[in-house]
């Protein structure tokens, strides 16, 4: 973390943090060439016109407290993964995001679709991307180099409410769990590519197909209830089908978080192979009884299989019963 | 960790480096452009329903009905300095119901009653169909549904009143609801030059 | 039964002249029939560059009173706000320059714009209703009150919102408001004295609007028509009783007026989403009803200020849920065409007149000119001559000067085809208005008046029996002509020509010299023949100089000789010599008119070019499809040229620097110039008078120099075949006239005093 942010393209990201000063009056000047209005004078009775009704300024607070509450979200994550190893203290950290991004800030503190505003900034001189933006779209990224797949595991609410609903996971073969893996780098790709077209035929298709958005708000048309139904009841017997076959942000993750400084490791100090995580884990993360980084999304269920947990912590058998 | 760092860990150092330097050129490539808002916003010169010479055509209410917030995050703001201040408003009342024996429509436009109405300035009392009235939006009632908007508009108005987005309220989605289902683009995002 | 509105019309028609002075007045709001129709004739079809010729530009208060204009005076409303005063302002509307101005110490405040109605004149009398409804009315001479009446006090009218805009309408002796008040709905004042005649009483208490009261003549009855806030009346006009009371739902306020139509119908329309309406007024036993004939959501069509004007039995006016389209339409209510995708003119008001309509964009003052019609959207020109917004005012036409107005100023342009309009024309548009005929259809008349449109000139008697042309009594005794003799004709003798007879001059002792074939020919004062002798090519014109020099101009070329006859030098510029049709002598510079160029060219005696005349028109020089360019210099080195294609005689200087011209296009008063492209030839008479000859049918005029006809001395002595007929004048004043068919010279002779001997002159007196 530290490292991270000594490197010139974090500095910035501090500094773009602290200044959230102009307010934002994005609306036009409405000309008419001819006073036919009456003024003050001819309405008398010493009478002042009320300026234009106008909000305050935008809380650009708000915005910040999203990035510091995805920041301490991610680090919180990280921390409860790695160093914890809590399963229970990650799953009450997902309802917390999934409540705060999903519910509350309706699925629009969203690094994925921030994929395309990015792009954008990168290829039309003329768009602005808010600084909030940027950093709520690079702070996963620079967890997922330190810290392997924190924002999966435990921040996304998309990966939450899949998370929540993994009833009865089925082990997707692992030839067919990696063919489908690409469909990311596809997705991916189409984003980009649609983001980056002249702004008359720009589209957000990430936007225009989130699935679990509609949720969110309660509203939005049918095609994204369908679609996000439809991955929920997939969700019930294959785990996180959004996540692992679809997500263009998982992708990029999942690149990065092969570098990772830290990883999950199953057990706490040697391993032993006795093979319980992989059959628990409903991700196909676990491959030769190690954690694979790119398919880990850091969710912590391998340690409530891990007979060695239990002894390192008894109190976790409690627990261990109940999921 | 008082082991020596294996070859192994010295790579993966060297390559973590390279990609957070990676990452922090493109975000410092992005921040230079990055503006600390991009807003959605209307342009009232698009819009049917404050754009001159759409007259005689329908109210387009997408506004009001398309946005993902429950009560919409647009509002008619009227411009009180280019208000006419008009005894019978055309944005007030509705002007083809029945009118009473001082002239007054029977009726008002707004279907949520969010415009007040109040006589201000000197008083005539020979001549009270020239007297000012002000004209005032309450914004926790008014849903942007454009009715008000089109009323006001030249001839029978002086367009003093138009739609806003107001961005205390807009949650600013990517594929803004209301921009998708906006008849005629005027519903735009644009970066705020300050 | 029908609506014999046209008479309405004629009655409105009579009451003008009576007090009319000249031109067509615009009296009052709507024009003097109430019509929105100018019987001004002889208006520019296409502008000049840059537009008309603005004549004046006067500043005003925010608002859309319109003008109205009487015997040269333009009245007007208008606003202090500084001072808070209320003014009727009277100007001079040749110059625009105040003549008086009526003040009133008033509080008005802006109410989308101030002033609103035009007033009513009569020459005597100003009506003026002003935005608080306070009726004036002053003396038109000095702007002094006679006595006024006020709508809330007297009748107690509440005064509508947006302020008054109700235009007044002058009877001969009455004047006809309406009032909507609790004490009368419509009520006639004497116009001297301000005493009611009758009233209307209103029970049910309708209250006034913006619509003002239009005369009409249904079912027998001439009436009143009136738009009350809950809907359209009619009111007899003899006692004031109300006839019927059209009940339909008009909203919140309406600005048009009831427009009669035949049939009994009458149209109302009104802006406010309250759509048109076409009802027909039936007299019974029991008394009048209405019907609906048709009944149209503002969707379907409205006009949201202005009412229609009728031309060619349709309806034209600019409908607001078209985006402010014209539209024409028929009587059925059936959509002709509209100017969509051409043009929208907002709320912009419109004017008719000689087949014409200026019509104004309402966003950006834009003066549209078109050629009305029921087939399409036809547009001849047009001119920024406002600027927006809200330029919604009406128009007022009086002696070719447009006067309109936005939001900040009143402009007066000139939209006559001569400026210098002659005073003939005065004086047909006095006889006109004395001579309605009871069964003429005055619209139509109009209407099909300008359907003569090949010429873009003024077709001046169109829809009348008589033309009349006044010739000048001062002058007439002194200009009559004889024919006195008949000098050459077609034949081998020397003094003979076979082919061709085109040039003529006479020198300081009075010889005529005549060009024809390739010879030139010299005859006595006394028309005897002297000699001849051939030239080079067919000689088109001949001069001679002071010097005696005989100059032969010709194709491409210029002999010179002695007057012996020996050739002396040809001048030769292929470029600037095309074809000679007319030479003349400016000191001692020769002036020679190029056909082919268009233009005067001038030399010095030795064949140098040093410039030309007439080049610095938008037409690159003058208009000459006949290929003849002819002119005449003056005693004082003026160089007059006809320019046939304008129809008018210009007057250069010889630095060619345009003083002034005359002349207009006429197929019927004499004294314009009838055809395609007249006159063709031009002489001076010693006294300065212009001799003009024209072709089809050709005949020779004489005009003073400011333009005035003085004689037609000849128009049946020639064959109807001939043209360039070239003219020349000796010293005597004896006018010599080439027949170019019989190949001969006619010679006029002045006559002092003595009764015209020429059978043709159409000189009438007027009656």
């Amino acid at each position: 973390m530290t490292r991270g942010l000594s490197m010139p393209g974090g500095r910035s990201l501090l500094v773009v943090l602290l200044a959230c000063a102009a307010p934002a009056l994005g609306q036009y000047d409405y000309h008419r060439p001819v006073e036919a209005a009456p003024s003050e004078e001819d309405i008398g009775g010493g009478y002042v016109t009320p300026a234009v009704q106008r909000p305050p300024p935008r809380a650009q607070w708000r915005e910040a407290a999203d990035v510091a509450v995805l920041a301490a979200a991610l680090s919180l994550g990280a921390w409860l993964v790695l160093k914890r190893r809590s399963r229970n203290g990650l799953v009450a950290l997902t309802i917390g995001c999934l409540a705060y991004f999903g519910f509350y800030r309706q699925g629009c503190v969203c690094p994925i679709g921030a994929i395309q505003n990015v792009t954008v900034a990168l290829v039309d001189p003329h768009y602005a991307v808010s600084y909030f933006v940027v950093a709520i779209f690079f702070l996963p990224l620079l967890f997922a180099v330190l810290f392997g797949r924190a924002f999966c595991g435990g921040v996304c609410p998309l990966g939450a409410i899949q998370e929540l609903v993994v009833l009865r996971p089925l082990q997707v073969p692992r030839r067919v769990d990696k063919g489908l893996g690409w469909l990311r780098w596809v997705y991916l790709a189409l984003a980009i590519w649609f983001a980056a077209l002249p702004a008359v035929s720009r589209d957000f298709v990430i936007c225009r197909f989130d699935p679990f958005v509609g949720f969110f708000r309660f509203a939005g048309p049918l095609h994204m209830h369908l679609i996000g139904g439809g991955l929920l009841v997939l969700g019930l017997f294959v785990g996180r089908p959004y996540c692992r076959y679809v997500c263009p942000y998982g992708a990029l993750l999942s690149l990065l978080s092969r570098i990772s400084w830290r990883a999950v490791s199953v057990t706490p100090d040697k391993e032993l192979d006795c093979g319980l995580c992989a059959e628990g884990c409903p991700y196909g993360a676990i491959e030769g009884l190690r954690a694979v980084r790119s398919s880990c999304v850091s969710c912590a269920r391998c340690f409530d299989y891990c007979p060695r947990h239990r002894v390192h912590s008894p109190e976790r058998s409690a627990a261990s019963k109940v999921s | 960790m008082n082991e020596k760092p294996t070859r192994r860990d010295v790579l993966g150092h060297a390559v973590r480096g390279a990609a957070l330097m990676g990452m922090g050129g493109v975000a410092a490539y992005v921040s230079r452009r990055a503006g600390p808002e991009g807003a959605w916003r209307i342009d009232v010169e698009r819009c049917v329903n404050s754009r001159h010479g759409a007259v005689g055509v329908a109210v387009c209410d997408k506004c009001a009905t398309t946005c993902v917030l429950p009560l919409s995050a647009v509002r008619a703001v009227n411009d009180h300095a280019k208000c006419g201040r008009c005894y019978i408003c055309p944005a007030y009342f509705e002007i083809t119901s029945a009118i009473d024996e001082r002239g007054l429509p029977s009726q008002k436009l707004c279907p949520r009653d969010a415009i007040r109405r109040t006589p201000i300035g000197e008083v005539d009392p020979r001549d009270p169909a020239n007297n000012y009235y002000e004209y005032t939006i309450d914004e926790k009632l008014c849903n942007g549904c454009g009715k008000c908007v089109m009323g006001c508009k030249e001839p029978a108005g002086l367009s003093s009143i138009r739609l806003e987005v107001r961005y205390d309220l807009c949650v600013r989605c990517n594929r803004c609801a209301i921009a998708v289902a906006c008849p005629d683009e005027a519903y735009e995002r644009r970066p705020v030059q300050t | 039964m029908r609506i014999t509105w046209f008479r309405i019309l004629a009655v409105v028609a009579v009451t003008v002249p009576t007090l009319a002075a000249w031109a067509d007045d615009w009296p009052q709001f709507r024009g003097p029939r109430r019509d929105n129709i100018s019987r001004e004739a002889g208006l520019l079809r296409t502008w000049p560059e840059g537009g008309p010729k603005v004549l004046w530009t006067t500043e005003l208060c925010q608002g859309y009173a319109a003008a109205a204009i009487h015997g040269g005076r333009v009245y007007f409303e208008d606003y202090g706000r500084e001072e808070r005063e209320w003014y009727l302002r009277c100007l001079d509307l040749s110059d625009g320059k105040e003549l008086w101005r009526f003040r009133e110490s008033k509080t008005i405040r802006v109410n989308h714009g101030i002033t609103r109605t035009a007033p009513a004149v009569d020459g005597r009398y100003v009506f003026a209703l002003d935005p608080k409804c306070d009726f004036h009315c002053l003396d038109a001479q000095t702007g002094k009150e006679l006595w006024r009446k006020s709508f809330l006090d007297d009748y107690g009218a509440p005064i509508p919102p947006w302020n008054n805009g109700q235009n007044p309408l002058i009877e001969p002796d009455r004047v006809i408001l309406g009032v909507g008040g609790e004490a009368a709905l419509m009520v006639a004042l004497d116009k001297a004295t301000g005493n009611e005649i009758w009233r209307t009483p209103n029970p049910d208490k309708w209250p006034l609007s913006h619509s003002s009261v239009m005369p009409a003549e249904i079912a027998g009855v001439k009436q009143y028509l009136w738009c009350t806030l809950f809907g359209p009346v009619g009111v007899d006009a003899a006692d004031g009783k109300l006839l019927w009371h059209h009940a339909r739902k008009f909203n919140v306020a309406i600005a048009p007026s009831p427009l009669a139509l035949p049939d009994d119908r009458v149209f109302m329309t009104s802006g406010y989403d309250a759509g048109s309406v076409m009802f027909r007024v039936k007299k019974e036993e029991t008394g009048f009803t209405t019907e609906t004939v048709f009944d149209w959501t503002s969707e379907q069509w409205n006009s949201e200020v202005h009412t229609p004007v009728i031309f060619q039995n349709h309806m034209f006016a600019v409908g607001r849920t078209k985006r402010g389209l014209l539209t024409c339409l028929d009587f059925d209510g059936n959509i002709v065409w509209t100017s969509a995708e051409q043009a929208e003119f907002d709320l912009g008001s419109y004017l008719l007149a000689d087949g014409l309509l200026f019509i104004l964009e309402g966003k950006t003052g834009m003066l549209r000119l078109l050629e009305l019609n029921t087939q399409e959207y036809r547009e001849l020109d047009r001119a920024q001559v406002l600027s927006g917004d809200n330029v919604w005012g009406p128009m007022a036409l009086s002696d070719g000067k447009l006067v309109l107005r936005d939001m900040r100023k009143m402009v007066c342009i000139s939209v006559a085809n001569d400026p210098q309009r002659a005073a003939a024309d005065h004086g047909v548009g006095r006889g006109d208005l004395g001579r309605t005929s009871p069964t003429a259809h005055w619209s139509e008349a109009v209407a099909h008046g300008p359907g003569n449109p090949g010429w873009g000139g003024r077709p001046a008697c169109q829809g009348y029996a008589t033309c009349l042309w006044t010739p000048s009594a001062a002058d007439g005794s002194d200009v009559r002509y004889r024919k006195l003799r008949v000098i050459g004709g077609r034949g081998s003798e020397p003094g003979q020509f076979r082919d061709e007879l085109r040039g003529l001059a006479t020198d300081r002792a009075d010889c005529l010299y005549a060009v024809g074939d390739s010879k030139l020919a010299v005859f006595s004062p006394e028309g005897e023949f002297l000699r001849a002798w051939p030239t080079e090519r067919p000689g088109y014109s001949v001069a001679v100089a002071a010097d005696g020099k005989v100059y032969v101009g010709e194709q491409g070329q210029i002999e010179r000789f002695d007057a012996a006859g020996r050739l002396l030098d040809t001048w030769k510029d292929s470029d600037r010599l095309g074809l000679v049709t007319a030479i003349a002598f400016v000191g001692d510079d020769v002036l020679v008119a190029d056909t082919q160029g268009r233009c005067v060219r001038r030399y010095d005696r030795h064949g140098h070019w040093l410039g030309d005349i007439g080049k610095d028109n938008r037409m690159k020089g003058f208009l000459v499809p006949n290929r003849h360019l002819d002119f005449a210099v003056d005693s004082r080195g003026a160089v007059h040229i006809a320019n046939p294609g304008m129809h008018r005689v210009e007057r250069y200087s010889s630095e060619g620097e345009l003083l002034s011209r005359f002349g207009h296009f006429d197929g019927t008063d004499p004294a314009g110039f009838p055809g395609c492209c007249n006159p063709t030839n031009v002489a001076l008479t010693p006294q300065g008078n212009v001799v003009v000859a024209e072709k089809a049918g050709p005949r020779v005029k004489v005009y003073a120099p400011e333009g005035e006809l003085l004689a037609v001395v000849a128009d049946r002595d020639f064959d109807p075949n001939c043209k360039n007929m070239d003219v020349a004048v000796d010293s005597r004043g004896r006018i010599h006239v080439i027949d170019t068919v019989r190949l001969q010279v006619v010679v006029y002779e002045p006559e002092a005093g003595g009764t015209s001997t020429q059978p043709g002159t159409r000189a009438e007196e007027p009656t």
